[in-house]
Parts: C-alpha cells; sequence; structure tokens
C-alpha cells in the first residue's frame, strides 16, 4: 500500500509541480479590467458633445422652438456604442487571461464580442482599424468557446498580442483623438459666443453672468479634457503591461517576473485612481 | 466622385477648427476699428465653423 502510494505520487508530481502559482498575473488581469472600466469617470461622450450642440443651436436661435430637432442624437449615439464595443472586446481579453491565470476554464456569452467586431460602420476608423477589432473580437470568442485551460495561458498571450496591442492602439486613437476633439469643438463654439454676448451686453450685471458662464465652461473643458488624459495614460499603461506579460510568457513563475507584474499592478491602481 | 480618405476629413476639420481660430484672433486684435455690426457677423462665423469642424469629426 505504502509503494504504492509512493508510485502514484512519483507519477503526479509532475503534474503538480507544473500548477505555479499566478496570483500576479490573475490580479493584474483584474486590476486591469476595472482601471478599463473607469472610462465611465471620464464623463463625457459624443452624446453629451451632440447635446450641447443642438443646445447651443437653439439659445442661438434666440427663440423658443418646440419643433427643434436635435439631428445628431443617433450618429452620437452609435458613436459612443462602437467605444463601448472596442472596450468590451479588450476587457473580453483582460478576463480571459484573468480567468486562465486563476487556473479556471472561461466561458461567457460570446455574442457581444461578435456583434463588437461585426456590427455596423466604426468611428473614423480606416480599413486596418475595423480589421483588427473583428479579428480581435473573433480570436477572444473563439478562444473562449474552446475554453483554454491554464496551460493554454502563454499559447493565448502568444496569440492575441499583436491584435490586444492594435485594438488598444484603435482605443486610445477614438478617446484622445476623436473624442478630445469633440470637447475642444464645442468649447470653441461656445466661447465664441460668450465673447459675442459679453460685446453685444451693455448692462454690467449681464455681463457679469456671461462671465460667470465662461467660467463654468472653462472648468468643464478643463477638468474633462485631464479625465480624457488620465484615461488614455492608463490606457497606455495597460497596453504596455500587456505586451511585457506576452515577452514575459515563458517566465511567468519567475519571482522577477512576479514582482514587475505586482509593480504594474500598483501603477495601474494609482492610475486608475486619478480617473475620478 | 470619388469619397475622400479619412485623413481629407480630418485635414478638413482640422481647417474649419483652425479657421474658426483665425477669426477669433482677427476679432481680438481689430475689435476697435469694428462696428458692432461687423464683429457680429465675424463672431457668428467663428462659432459656425467650430460647429462644423465638431460636426464634421463626428460624422465622416
Amino acid at each position: 500500500m505504502y509503494k504504492k502510494s509512493q508510485f502514484v505520487l512519483f507519477i503526479f508530481l509532475p503534474f503538480f509541480y507544473s500548477c505555479v502559482s499566478l496570483t500576479e498575473v490573475h490580479n493584474y488581469a483584474t486590476t486591469s479590467v476595472k482601471a478599463l472600466n473607469n472610462i465611465d469617470s471620464v464623463d463625457y461622450t459624443f452624446k453629451d458633445y451632440c447635446q450641447q450642440d443642438c443646445e447651443l443651436q437653439q439659445l442661438r436661435a434666440g427663440e423658443i422652438r418646440p419643433d427643434f430637432i436635435c439631428t445628431c442624437l443617433s450618429a452620437a449615439t452609435s458613436a459612443d456604442e462602437e467605444i463601448q464595443k472596442i472596450l468590451l472586446t479588450a476587457t473580453a481579453y483582460l478576463q480571459a487571461v484573468a480567468s486562465l491565470s486563476n487556473n479556471k476554464a472561461f466561458s461567457y456569452d460570446v455574442s457581444d464580442l461578435t456583434q463588437a467586431a461585426q456590427k455596423g460602420r466604426l468611428l473614423n476608423l480606416d480599413e486596418k482599424q475595423v480589421s483588427v477589432a473583428t479579428k480581435a473580437g473573433s480570436f477572444i470568442a473563439t478562444a473562449a468557446t474552446t475554453m483554454y485551460r491554464k496551460k493554454k495561458l502563454k499559447k493565448y498571450l502568444g496569440e492575441a498580442d499583436t491584435l490586444f496591442q492594435n485594438l488598444t492602439e484603435t482605443l486610445v486613437y477614438l478617446v484622445d483623438n476623436r473624442l478630445r476633439a469633440q470637447l475642444k469643438f464645442e468649447y470653441d463654439a461656445r466661447l465664441a459666443n460668450m465673447k459675442q454676448m459679453l460685446d453685444n451686453a451693455n448692462d454690467r450685471a449681464i455681463k457679469q453672468m456671461v462671465i460667470k458662464s465662461y467660467l463654468d465652461e472653462k472648468a468643464y473643458y478643463s477638468k474633462h479634457d485631464s479625465l480624457i488624459d488620465a484615461y488614455v495614460v492608463l490606457l497606455k499603461a495597460v497596453q504596455k503591461g500587456y505586451h511585457e506579460l506576452y515577452t514575459l510568457r515563458y517566465k511567468l513563475n519567475l519571482e522577477s517576473t512576479k514582482k514587475l507584474i505586482r509593480n504594474y499592478s500598483q501603477d495601474l491602481q494609482d492610475l486608475a485612481s486619478s480617473v475620478k | 466622385m470619388m469619397s475622400p480618405t479619412v485623413k481629407q476629413v480630418f485635414d478638413l476639420f482640422d481647417y474649419f477648427g483652425n479657421l474658426a481660430n483665425a477669426i477669433g484672433e482677427y476679432i481680438n486684435f481689430n475689435k476697435g476699428n469694428m462696428t458692432l455690426e461687423q464683429r457680429n457677423k465675424l463672431y457668428d462665423a467663428e462659432i459656425d465653423l467650430s460647429r462644423l469642424a465638431g460636426e464634421i469629426n463626428d460624422w465622416c
């Protein structure tokens, strides 16, 4: 009996040994998902831009128009949805890394991912960016349905790296470039409108009200511009961190790698707290 | 007619944005030499161009 136990232990020891702890990777991936979901804290969307622009148009008309139609709402909503879809694909990738490093198979509803990659036009994206989003969505959906397990983590990181890097690049571009530009254009238009109001006002009290309005607009613009800054820094940190994880995928159980990942995780938590 | 490339569209909204800023600067420097009516026309142009740049950014 004793000898039989020894034999069993001897045979299965290599399997136990290969089950190295990937807690750091798991924690890092979980932190990354939370960090990316901080996009809501930016508190500015294309829909916000559209509503503010329609408000400006009505103010400039100088009369109450109950029949005013805000024509940008549909396109703005669609633009916001596209950003959410790309974000969903990126966080699905990270959730998969979190599950794989937690020694768990993963399975989730992939219909949104397929939709994210295939449905509708992507705002201001070129063919290459659209193709990246499609490939990333399909890859993650496939990975999810084939139930990758822990031992497949290296393979997953290896196959997905380029896709994830390009996908996050697209997300950076949409937030840092397109959404920020929208914020700036609306601020510029409102600023010019307030200058005109100030020039035309003779009453001191009205001038003060216009100046108060200017200060509020300026504060709104600065706050949201800074939030976009902070979120973009966070996105780039995630992008860099996962490329590093890819290059170290065969050394994930080394203490030096674990320490590095812990540092990345801590940095990400600090950055996420700045997007508030 | 050929469709514009993404770059051409971005160049266009940059162009309108820059034009709006240039008008704003022009008003600032020449306000004293203009009538209220002239100023208002330029302000209107500045606001419209800024809005147009924003719209192009969103619709293209």
